[in-house]
């Protein structure tokens, strides 16, 4: 594989500079070649060509690739984001066309509108574009577990993958994908039910040790071993959507904060099994791991902690516990300003607040009535 | 005694002991003069060993001059005060004249002079001095030999002239000019200093500046490119944004063949890759229709050219003739007239011909027959016609509409070649439309495609938006 994208690099290379001589022939303007970038070529240098095709709407850097041999191979060699996302019927076709020509893209948007994307296409983006590190697949329901397989051979750089309402995928091809995608970071598997598993969590966290980011909305078949091997295997883990996740309890909590230092976010609507037990320890985790004065100022502490939790629906907290959490996370908020702490639906913890809330309401009572 | 003449602010003399020195020191004016002049011919100073007075490129350096003129006793006496006023006066022209005929002044030395003038009360040279020397260029040279100078403050606007001057010491004089980058010829140079002299004013608010960046860019797209390389080549990135953004402006929306005659490209894509997408789809027998009609669509093209040639040649000579024998026989009156029907004259014999060719390589010969027999028709009415003035043009008009039905399906212009190229871009247009429908929209678009030849109109395609 690798090989063969080297070749290819060298093709189009060598492609380039026969271009090159070609186009000096012809014009009579001189061409120089500094390096591997052209200096000179009839009225827009390539390199501001380059600069320029950024500016423009995806459309037109398609158009522009057709307008010349030039362009094209200017625009091949340099495009590296593309977005497709304004396709309403053809988006599979145009993938099956510009995969060959955009092999150096890096991240490529295909979420779609009306469902069009096919395998045929995701094996040509695999097939072509190696260097891809973004990839947006999300509401492609037309893709079975075959796409995986193609990107997990093609694409072994994908650092963040979302693969949101591909509801056909099933959890033995992304375990597939774990094992060979290993540089994930970032990965939205928001209503892949049948994908997200107990056994794919696990393979996840053996496989994406640099995960930060997994979003599980409404994947109602995680259970507790799948995020407990999650928070063992992957200790970057900064954000963690278990929205609708209704079998977690709260040894899916205690977990994560035992070993998510750096969890930032946070989500548990309607995982109606929480209880304080998960609260306390979050809590308790932190003050616990707290390092001494000078250890915080080398930086690797995150000093604010839980920037944003979402507990609505999870009815079986008191605010004793809710309250304690506020306390210890500056950074969570009830205030209207910065709603960071969501209890929507929780009708025992309106007495929670945050302490600006509780600063403001106090400043009001004590400025001296004045006005008369 | 040393006289340390350092950069203005830090440790000049106090006037008092400037002064002080000045009353030993005339011999240093003197001096001063000697090299001065010295600086200009380039001739050897005959002085004190231990001061080197001049630099390697001629210019005044500030330099502690030491030696004591002990054999100068006179010096001590008032009276020489005055002989030194007028040495000093020599000593500030000589410098002043030394810096007009660009021998590189150290500021320093400027400070000095302006001070002895001060002091002195030789207020016109100060003041010259003032307005010529605080006031530093720099020299910049384009790639076409040609040198120019620039105030310091808008040219160190530009990152890379910056660099040459502060790092390399470069743009000093005529002969240390900085050489420009080769994207940078005198045109665009004065375009760049434009921007930069308004810019650089700090004063201005950021609506000012929007707004005269708007106006800067109103230029055609080959001054915009050149504007770009150029500001890029002097690492001015505000002027490269700007013009960037502009150049994308231009670009977007625009059809591939628009984008080709803005920016002079040659149309060197193969009709293969044009229509590249279809190669990924399945292998369709009605692709390689496509491919037919395609190249059938250049073919005709090509026809129309050469016919367009041909026709050309003759009709120069048939207009002639007309004109001539119209002028001959009409004299001043009907000249406009005669002159306005010939033009529609010609402009129909060519709508007949287009609408000739399309059928069959016959067109040319028919063609040539067409316009004979047209001229001779045509030259018949006008001569029959010539006395009555507006019977002849509403003569003509009729028998126009009768050989030539479809008049109105083409614009009326006074340029003579309209027609055929208007023709020759729908086409083009149409050609290239479906190709780019193809593109994208290649299931549905395909009876629309097999229907080419009665389509009107290119229908727009039905894309969603921009995407970002």
């Amino acid at each position: 594989k690798q090989s063969k994208a080297k070749v290819r690099s060298e093709e189009l290379n060598s492609c380039f500079e026969k271009l090159l001589t070609v186009a000096a022939g012809n014009s009579g303007v001189g061409v120089r070649m500094e390096g591997a970038v052209i200096t000179e070529w009839k009225d827009i240098p390539m390199e501001l060509l380059l600069r320029i095709v950024p500016l423009v709407d995806d459309r037109t850097a398609i158009v522009a690739s057709g307008v010349c041999c030039g362009w094209r191979d200017a625009i091949c060699f340099g495009l590296t984001q593309l977005s497709l996302s304004w396709c309403r019927k053809n988006m599979n076709n145009l993938v099956l066309s510009l995969a060959p020509k955009f092999t150096r893209l890096q991240t490529l948007i295909l979420r779609q509108e009306y469902p069009q994307l096919e395998d045929n296409a995701v094996e040509a983006i695999a097939n072509f574009c190696h260097d891809i590190q973004e990839l947006d697949l999300s509401k492609s329901f037309k893709l079975s577990d075959h796409s995986l397989y193609a990107l997990a051979r093609g694409c072994p750089n994908i650092t963040k993958l979302n693969i949101s309402g591909c509801t056909s995928f099933s959890d033995g091809a992304l375990e597939y994908l774990t094992n060979f995608c290993q540089k994930l970071k970032i990965l939205n598997l928001c209503g892949c039910v049948k994908a997200a598993t107990d056994h794919a969590l696990q393979a996840i966290g053996q496989n994406c040790k640099m995960l930060q980011s997994l979003n599980l909305g409404w994947c109602d078949n995680v259970g507790d071993i799948g995020v407990m091997s999650l928070a063992y295997g992957c200790p970057d883990l900064k954000c963690l959507d278990l929205c609708g996740c209704v079998r977690i309890t709260d040894d899916s909590v205690i977990a994560l904060a035992d070993k998510c230092l750096h969890l930032r976010s946070l989500d548990l609507y309607y995982c109606r099994n929480i209880t304080d037990r998960a609260m306390y320890s979050l809590a308790h985790s932190r003050v616990n791991n707290k390092p001494s004065l000078w250890q915080s100022m080398k930086g690797r502490y995150d000093e604010e902690g839980l920037r944003s939790l979402n507990i609505s629906q999870c009815t079986a907290l008191t605010p004793s516990a809710v309250q304690t959490l506020c306390d210890t996370f500056p950074a969570l908020h009830t205030c209207s300003g910065r709603h960071t702490l969501v209890m929507s639906g929780c009708l025992s913890l309106t007495s929670v607040h945050c302490a600006c809330a509780v600063q403001a309401h106090r400043t009001l009572n004590t400025i001296p009535h004045t006005a008369h | 005694m040393y006289m340390i003449l350092s950069l203005p602010g830090t440790d000049i003399l106090t006037p008092w002991a400037f002064s002080k020195h000045l009353e030993y020191t005339w011999t240093r004016a003197a001096i001063l003069t000697q090299f001065v002049q010295a600086g200009s011919e380039s001739s050897p100073c005959e002085l004190d060993q231990r001061t080197p007075l001049l630099s390697s490129h001629g210019s005044l350096c500030t330099q502690s001059f030491g030696g004591t003129y002990s054999g100068h006793s006179n010096a001590t006496s008032p009276k020489n005060m005055g002989h030194g006023d007028h040495v000093v006066d020599q000593v500030a022209r000589s410098l002043y004249v030394g810096y007009r005929n660009n021998a590189t002044m150290d500021p320093a030395w400027f400070a000095a002079v302006e001070t002895i003038c001060m002091l002195n009360g030789c207020a016109m040279i100060h003041e010259a001095l003032d307005t010529q020397i605080m006031k530093s260029y720099i020299w910049l040279q384009t790639v076409d030999g040609s040198i120019q100078q620039v105030e310091q403050e808008i040219a160190m606007f530009c990152p890379m002239i910056c660099h040459e001057v502060i790092q390399k010491g470069m743009g000093s004089s005529k002969n240390y000019a900085i050489s420009l980058p080769q994207q940078v010829n005198p045109a665009v140079l004065s375009l760049i200093l434009d921007y930069c002299r308004f810019h650089q004013v700090p004063g201005r608010s950021n609506k000012e500046r929007k707004s005269f960046d708007e106006k800067f860019i109103r230029m055609d797209t080959k001054r915009l490119c050149e504007l770009t390389s150029a500001a890029d080549s002097l690492q001015l990135k505000p002027l490269v944004d700007l013009t960037s953004r502009a150049l994308a402006r231009i670009i977007e929306g625009k059809a591939p063949e628009e984008i080709r005659e803005i920016f002079h490209l040659p149309d060197d894509l193969t009709e293969e890759e044009k229509l590249e997408p279809l190669k990924n789809a399945t292998d369709d027998p009605r692709i390689r229709l496509l491919n037919r009609l395609y190249a059938k669509k250049r073919k005709e093209l090509k026809e129309r050219e050469k016919l367009k040639n041909v026709e050309v040649d003759e009709e120069l000579v048939d207009d002639r003739s007309v004109d001539d024998l119209l002028s001959f026989i009409n004299g001043d009156d009907g000249d406009s007239k005669g002159i306005k029907t010939s033009k529609s004259k010609r402009k129909n014999r060519r709508r007949k011909d287009l609408l000739k060719s399309t059928s069959a390589h016959e067109a040319t010969k028919n063609h040539n027959k067409e316009s004979n027999g047209l001229n001779s028709v045509c030259r018949s009415a006008e001569v029959g016609q010539i006395l009555p003035g507006v019977d002849a043009t509403t003569n003509l008009q009729d028998v126009e509409d009768d050989i030539f039905p479809n008049k109105n399906e083409f614009d009326d212009g006074d340029i003579d070649d309209e027609i055929d190229p208007t023709l020759k871009e729908k086409i083009d247009r149409e050609v290239e439309d479906f190709a780019r429908r193809l593109n994208s929209d290649w299931p549905e678009r395909m009876q629309e495609i097999l229907s080419l030849g009665q389509e009107k109109k290119p229908v727009h395609l039905s894309l969603n938006g921009k995407g970002s």
